[in-house]
């Protein structure tokens, strides 16, 4: 066992998050300012929030589709065809951008966040499944299932720039907020690629839990978790040390992780047990086992923290956790075999 | 140089063969059937580690390894003795909301044509003296690399699955209502 309690990394990477927000050293004048604009500034940035709540962008690989769902009403608004067998999903910061991975065309379909219409195809090797965009927006990393590769685009020509060798069967990839390293789960290998964003340069390999799938990088870039499909754990990576510093154990065939930094919390995908983890960092373990509708896939947090998105495969539903009460607050009905690997939570354009 | 160009034409013609190939993707199956009995006697039938060789018909004979969640079966197909086996493993057993989940641990391709077959069955009221039972599964067909050969494909797979599931829900709905399962 590589459990190991109250190793270092844990809960101290995540709870310095907020605190990156704080400035000590603001001149008077300015803090002065803030506080009477502080109250208008509240009332506006409320209404804001109202108008500008992010879309969801789920695949639906039965029906070769992407459901768009407004997080204000929970309400799918479009349904966007694209390649065959969709499964991945990578959203632009700005929503400008979808990519979706679609492995029985081989291709990635480019959607417009604007028009909701597919803009371009990307032809990509043999098996395209996992699918992250640079927090940038420039380049585009594709593993291929097959190929054991990872392929790099440029989104402004949609040409490939790079094949990436990493392990077998490349499935999670995902990007440190600050777009300077690429994770990837090896999962026929039992390994966690780190590599160089720009340069595809090693950095480390990681040892894991059996058959990892997804990955995902906390906010403050400081950690990574695995969710491990056959040994049914989650492994925590310290991304400074480059080091394991827990294994928690969770339900039948863990697929993806979201986090949760202001409550210290991931979210963990049981596929086979039709169940969410909730994982408390702090006490490294399961604090509650949410159930959902079935087959849990792709999940992520909303951006205001309040709620988290899980795709269910065999439901054709996603199900919406709240992160305060824990318990479920919605059942949104979607594509045949919704999937959603991936970032799939984005601003609207 | 016209062989050339014949030769690029007959290149062109063969590429829909090749781009029609393609890798796994996870397929389902599910059936319900209503049998005129109460919820709790349908559980009683169906929860056993080998129950299933009561009600379905391709089910010759079944060896067990303990009751519940973790215990293991294999099925003989067809005859008994036939080779034609299945090994599984009971991954969830609820008494409560009678409902049990098993994967599939063994198979060969001429037994069942899947992999990473995993499923449940449920059984709820449906009025007084009926109830519902819902079996589903999710798997990948046989062969996982790329281009499968005829036989492995999800085609293959979803027949197979699919054809299981008529047969046994028939036989279930027929053990309980009448007693016997052919």
């Amino acid at each position: 066992m590589l459990r190991r309690r109250g190793s270092p990394g844990g809960a101290g990477a995540i709870s310095a998050g907020p605190h990156r927000f704080t400035e000590p050293d603001q001149p008077p004048p300015v803090k002065r300012l803030v506080v009477a604009v502080f109250p208008v500034a509240a009332v506006l940035l409320a209404v804001r929030l109202v108008h500008a709540a992010p879309y969801a962008y789920i695949t639906n690989q039965g029906s070769n589709s992407v459901s768009v769902i407004d997080l204000a009403t929970d309400a799918v608004i479009d349904t966007i065809a694209v390649g065959n067998k969709p499964a991945g999903v990578a959203a632009s910061r700005s929503g400008d951008r979808i990519y979706v991975s679609n492995p029985e065309s081989k291709d990635v379909s480019v959607i417009d966040g604007a028009t909701r219409t597919v803009v371009g195809t990307l032809k990509v090797g043999e098996g395209p499944l996992g699918i992250a965009l640079h927090p940038d927006g420039a380049a585009l990393y594709v593993a291929d299932w097959y190929l054991n590769i990872v392929s790099v685009f440029d989104t402004a020509t949609l040409r490939q720039t790079a094949r990436i060798p990493v392990g077998k069967s490349p499935s999670g990839l995902a990007l440190d907020p600050a777009g300077k390293r690429l994770y990837v789960t090896n999962r026929d290998d039992d390994t966690l690629s780190v590599l160089d964003a720009r340069t595809f340069a090693p950095i480390a390999l990681i040892k894991t839990g059996k058959a990892p799938f997804g990955v995902t990088i906390t906010p403050d870039g400081r950690q990574a978790f695995t969710a491990n499909v056959q040994s049914s754990d989650v492994t925590i990576i310290d991304t400074e040390a480059l080091a394991v510093t827990d294994t928690i154990p969770v339900h039948d065939f863990p697929y993806a992780v979201a986090v949760d930094t202001a409550r210290n919390r991931i979210f963990v995908t049981n596929q086979h047990d039709d169940s969410v983890s909730v994982i408390d960092l702090g006490l490294g373990e399961e604090i509650k086992r949410v159930d959902v509708s079935g087959y849990p896939e792709g999940i992520a947090l909303a951006p205001d923290g309040r709620h988290v998105y899980v795709a269910n495969w065999f439901a054709n539903a996603v199900d919406v956790i709240s992160t305060e009460s824990l318990e479920l607050v919605g059942n949104i009905a979607v594509g045949e075999g919704c999937r959603a690997f991936g970032e799939f939570i984005a601003p609207r354009p | 140089m016209h062989k050339f160009v014949r030769f690029s034409i007959a290149a062109l013609l063969a590429l829909p063969v090749a781009v029609l190939a393609h890798g796994p993707s996870r397929q389902k199956a599910e059936k319900e059937v209503e049998i005129n009995a109460p919820a709790e006697a349908v559980w009683k039938a169906l929860k056993g580690t080998c129950s299933i060789a009561d009600w379905h018909p391709a089910v010759a004979t079944c060896e067990a390894k303990g009751e519940g969640k973790g215990a293991t079966r294999v099925l003989t197909l067809g005859e008994a003795g036939s080779g034609k086996t299945i090994d599984e493993e009971f991954t969830m057993f609820d008494e409560e909301k009678m409902t049990f989940k098993y994967k599939i641990t063994k198979v060969a391709a001429e037994v069942l044509p899947v992999n990473s077959y995993a499923a449940q069955m449920i059984v709820e009221p449906a009025g007084a003296a009926k109830s519902k039972v819902t079996w589903k599964a999710g798997y990948y067909r046989y062969y996982t690399q790329n281009d499968p050969p005829k036989g492995q494909d999800e085609e293959a797979a979803n027949t197979a699955v699919n054809g299981v599931f008529e047969a046994g829900m028939a036989g279930l709905k027929k053990f309980i209502e009448t007693g016997s399962k052919n």
